[in-house]
């Protein structure tokens, strides 16, 4: 009889305690760089440069997107450029309530003309804002770095 | 007085059945999978910003170390004084034999691509300016 009983208790006894834990860390890897990432993300062809060692920024900074065709795009949605100041004017003021400084990322397309980037950089510098970051697209790893910046 | 003998009341306490919840988890885990799609990491060109007011003529202080990035006929040319230069490799040899204390301005005419400037900021950091200034033209 006693025999029996062990039997039982030993046979359907599998410890799923690990392969839970690491399906639970596998979804929340997914959750958290997926969704986030790519809602802030517009789809875009950034220069392939190397870019600086810089520190990440110490608050997340507005992404302001600039298309092949020279519109304005921020999370998404398009902007005028006095629409889009109005939104950095908003921003920078949250900042400077939690006495912050605005950390602005632009995101331009390589294709684009650099004309709705300069008037963003005359109307970010007549707001005080100094400070901005441009973002690249890394090369391919074993890509020769140099090569240029000729337009097509 | 509980006549059950000790093993059976450990084995029906200890057990609770996670099937389903292992069949959601696993549900999740093929849709996350499915559906997420790869974001490469970016690099980052932070120059300092100022907005140029002077008449162009009167922009003394920025002859002396400015980049002008243009476009002629779809190419991109990069100005250094009375020099022309026209790709990357070149600039930042030009740029490297500068002095380095003055920083370096960067100004990209509004028909050059966006590509051209970045190659500009990135050839004054490869060329080791401490201070790169964006300077947009006068609009």
């Amino acid at each position: 009889m006693r025999r029996n009983a062990q039997q039982r208790s030993h046979l359907p006894n599998i410890d799923l305690t690990a392969m839970v834990d690491v399906v639970f860390l596998l979804i929340v890897f997914f959750l958290t760089t997926s969704s986030l990432v790519e809602q802030s993300r517009t789809p875009l062809e950034l220069a392939e440069e190397q870019g600086e060692d810089l520190p990440p920024p110490p608050t997340p900074p507005l992404l302001i997107n600039i298309t092949a065709g020279g519109s304005y795009v921020v999370e998404g949605d398009e902007f005028s450029l006095d629409s889009l100041l109005v939104r950095v004017a908003q921003e920078d003021a949250e900042s400077k309530r939690r006495n912050q400084a605005l950390e602005v990322t632009v995101r331009a397309d390589h294709r684009a003309a650099m004309a709705p980037v300069n008037q963003l950089a005359t109307a970010l510098a007549e707001r005080g804002i100094r400070s901005w970051r441009l973002a690249t697209q890394l090369p391919a790893a074993g890509a020769n770095g140099g090569g240029g910046g000729g337009g097509s | 007085m509980n006549f059950t003998p000790k093993s059976k009341q450990r084995s029906t306490l200890l057990r609770s059945d996670l099937t389903a919840m292992i069949d959601i988890i696993f549900q999740l885990l093929i849709f996350f999978l499915l559906s997420t799609t790869y974001a490469p990491p970016e690099g980052h060109l932070e120059p300092a910003l100022r907005a140029d007011h002077q008449e162009a003529g009167a922009a003394a202080d920025l002859v002396p170390q400015l980049v002008e990035v243009q476009s002629r006929g779809g190419r991109t040319v990069f100005v250094v004084g009375q020099v022309e230069v026209p790709d990357k490799d070149s600039l930042v040899a030009l740029l490297s034999t500068l002095p380095k204390q003055g920083g370096l301005f960067v100004r990209a005419q509004n028909n050059a691509q966006v590509s051209g400037a970045m190659a500009a900021l990135q050839a004054a950091r490869d060329a080791e300016f401490d201070k790169v200034t964006y300077v947009p033209p006068p609009q």
